[in-house]
C-alpha cells in the first residue's frame, strides 16, 4: 500500500530551481535510500516532502491526502518524522525536554510511558536524561534527534544523512537503531552519501541526479550493479 | 545614607526595570533583534491603567490588569501589522524599524494623553519603617509583585509546555516546527508575554513615581543595560542584571567620592562629592560599554549555540 507519492515535483530555494519533475514513491513498510552526487537535490527533497521548501509545480500525497502545501509542523501532525543533517537537537534543551518537544502534539496523558518507551530503544539517553543536548558527543546527539522524531510513532521518518560525521562504529549502531524503528512500524527514507551501509537495510533505492531521477531499484540490485557502485558509491 | 536603604532602593528600581528587561530579553531570544519599541510598551501600559483608574474609577490592581491584557493584544496587532512583513529581514532593519515604531508610539501617548505629569489615585504613600529602612506600602508592592512576576515566568519557561515551546523555537525554529510546533503561534505568544511584562514594569514605575509620555523612552538605556549585562535572550540573566544595575546606580549616587579619592581624609580633606542624579543614566551607559568591551554575551550569555 503507498504511503508517500510524489508526483512530478519541481522545488528550490527561490528563483533557484533544484528538482525538476522528481516523482517517487513509498509504501508503508518500505526503507527506501536516496543517492546521488552532492547537490542532486537529496536533502531539497526532503525538506520538500516535509514543507519546509514549497513546490512550485507536482503533488505531494501523504497516506491519500494531498499535503503537498502543508507546513513543516502540520506535516508532523499528519505523522511525517525528519531528523536534518545538522542542527537536529535543541542544544539548551535537556533530553528529557527535548524528547517532550519531539511529543508536542501528543496529549500530555501518557507522556511519561512513550519517554520510557524511547528510552528503552536508546538506553544511552536514559543516562543522559537531565543533559543538556549541547553536552552530548555526536553520536549521542544523533540518537536524540531519531529519538525527538519518533515520540509520536510517526508513520514516515525523514533521515537526512543519519550517519554523517560518526565514528564507523556508532555508524553501525545508527544503521541498527533505523532497522529497529522500521520494525516497529515507520516507513523511512533516508538520503545518505555514504550509502552502503543505508542500501544493506533498505527495500529499494533511488539516484537523484542534477535535480531529476536517474534511476530506480531494489537496493540490492543497486550493490550488485558495478556500473552504479563505480558512480555513485564510491567503487 | 544607610546600606540597608540603598539596598532597598537598588531592590525598587531592579523591580520595575527588570520586568522591563525580562520582557525585552524574552522577545529578543525568539525575534533575534532588539526591539526598541519595547520599552513604550510600558509607557502605553501605564496610561491605559492610568485612563482605568482615575478616570473610570477602576481599583489599580484591576486597572492595572486590564492594561496588562490590553498592551499584550496590541502587541501581537503590532506584529501582524508591521514585523510579520520583516520576517527573516536583516536585524538592523528589524531594529530601525521599532525604533520607528517606538517614536510613533511614544507621540501617540502625548497626543492621547497629553504631555503632562499624571500620577495614579492610590493616595499619599506614608512610609514605613522596617529594620531601620524606610519603604512605602506601594514599593513593597512593587517588589513582590516583580518577584512573583519573575517566579511565574521561571515556571511557564521550565514547567509549561509553551515555555519548553518558547525555548525550542527559539534556538532551532526549523528543527521545532518539525517537531509539530506552529512557531508563529509562539511568536504571538513571546510579543504577549514580552509587552505586557513591560506594561507590568511601566505600571510599577507609574506607582512608584508619576506618569509622562518619555517615561518609556527615559528607562532605555538602562533596560538595554540590565539585557546586555545578563546576556540578550536569557530571561535569568536580566533578573541578576536587573540587581547589578540597581545596586550601581544606588551606590554610585549615595557614595561619598570626596572619601575614596582622599582615601577618607590620609591625603586630605575633602567631603560631599557625590555624583549627580542627573547622571545616573550615565552609570547605565558605563555598564553598557564595560560589559560590551569585557565580555559581550554578557555574565549569563548564551554559549552554547
Amino acid at each position: 500500500m503507498v504511503l508517500l507519492e510524489i508526483k512530478s515535483i519541481y522545488s528550490g530555494y527561490g528563483d533557484m530551481e533544484i528538482l525538476h519533475g522528481v516523482s517517487m514513491e513509498l509504501h508503508h513498510d518500505e526503507i527506501v535510500t536516496i543517492i546521488g552526487p552532492n547537490a542532486s537535490g537529496k536533502s531539497t527533497l526532503l525538506k520538500t516532502i516535509m514543507g519546509y521548501l514549497i513546490p512550485t509545480k507536482g503533488k505531494i500525497r501523504f497516506n491519500g491526502a494531498d499535503v503537498t502545501h502543508l507546513r513543516p509542523d502540520e506535516k508532523a501532525r499528519v505523522g511525517i518524522g525528519y531528523v536534518p543533517q545538522l542542527e537536529n537537537v535543541f542544544p539548551p534543551l535537556t533530553v528529557t525536554e527535548s524528547l517532550d518537544m519531539g511529543a508536542y502534539t501528543m496529549p500530555r496523558h501518557g507522556l511519561k510511558e512513550r519517554i520510557e518507551e524511547i528510552f528503552d530503544l536508546f538506553p544511552v539517553l536514559r543516562v543522559k536524561r537531565k543533559e543538556k543536548a549541547s553536552a552530548l558527543s555526536g553520536g549521542q546527539r544523533q540518537m536524540l534527534a531519531m529519538a525527538q522524531a519518533l515520540m509520536t510513532g510517526p508513520n514516515l521518518l525523514l533521515l537526512d544523512e543519519p550517519s554523517a560525521g560518526l565514528a564507523p562504529n556508532t555508524r553501525i549502531d545508527v544503521f541498527k537503531k533505523i532497522q529497529e524503528i522500521h520494525h516497529m512500524g515507520s516507513a523511512i527514507i533516508i538520503v545518505e552519501q555514504d550509502a552502503y551501509q543505508s542500501l544493506r537495510i533498505s527495500n529499494r533505492c533511488y539516484i537523484l541526479v542534477m535535480g531529476q531521477k536517474e534511476h530506480e531499484a531494489p537496493a540490492d540490485r543497486i550493490l550488485e550493479d558495478e556500473r552504479i557502485k563505480k558512480a555513485y558509491l564510491g567503487g | 545614607m544607610l546600606f540597608q536603604q540603598i539596598v532597598i532602593n537598588a531592590l525598587i528600581r531592579a523591580s520595575e526595570l527588570g520586568l522591563l528587561a525580562i520582557g525585552l530579553t524574552v522577545t529578543y531570544d525568539i525575534l533575534k533583534f532588539a526591539n526598541f519599541a519595547h520599552v513604550e510598551f510600558a509607557c502605553i501600559g501605564a496610561f491605559l491603567a492610568y485612563t482605568m483608574n482615575v478616570t473610570l474609577g477602576m481599583n489599580i490592581i484591576l486597572a492595572g490588569l486590564v492594561a496588562i491584557l490590553v498592551v499584550g493584544v496590541l502587541s501581537i496587532f503590532i506584529d501582524r501589522l508591521v514585523f510579520i512583513r520583516l520576517r527573516g529581514a536583516s536585524s538592523i532593519a528589524l531594529m530601525v524599524t521599532s525604533l520607528g515604531l517606538g517614536i510613533a508610539l511614544r507621540n501617540g501617548v502625548r497626543a492621547i494623553w497629553g504631555a503632562r505629569i499624571k500620577g495614579y489615585a492610590i493616595g499619599l504613600q506614608n512610609p514605613v519603617e522596617l529594620i531601620g529602612v524606610r519603604i512605602t506600602p506601594v514599593q513593597i508592592f512593587i517588589i513582590l509583585t516583580s518577584v512573583i512576576s519573575m517566579v511565574i515566568i521561571h515556571l511557564i519557561l521550565k514547567r509549561t509546555k509553551l515555555g519548553k515551546a518558547m525555548r525550542a523555537t527559539s534556538a532551532n525554529p526549523a528543527l521545532a516546527q518539525a517537531c509539530g510546533i506552529h512557531t508563529e503561534r509562539i511568536v504571538r505568544w513571546v510579543w504577549f508575554m514580552g509587552a505586557s511584562l513591560a506594561a507590568l514594569g511601566g505600571i510599577m514605575i507609574g506607582l512608584d513615581t508619576h506618569l509622562t509620555p518619555r517615561m518609556g523612552f527615559s528607562v532605555m538605556i538602562p533596560v538595554f543595560a540590565i539585557s546586555i549585562l545578563g546576556g540578550l535572550g536569557n530571561p535569568y540573566g536580566a533578573m541578576v542584571g536587573a540587581l547589578i544595575l540597581g545596586l550601581t546606580e544606588n551606590i554610585g549616587l549615595y557614595t561619598d567620592l570626596g572619601k575614596i579619592l582622599t582615601l577618607n581624609g590620609l591625603i586630605g580633606n575633602l567631603t560631599g562629592l557625590y555624583i549627580p542624579t542627573g547622571y545616573k543614566l550615565a552609570i547605565s551607559f558605563i555598564i553598557m560599554i564595560v560589559v560590551l568591551l569585557w565580555r559581550p554575551s554578557g555574565i549569563m550569555g548564551k554559549r552554547e549555540r
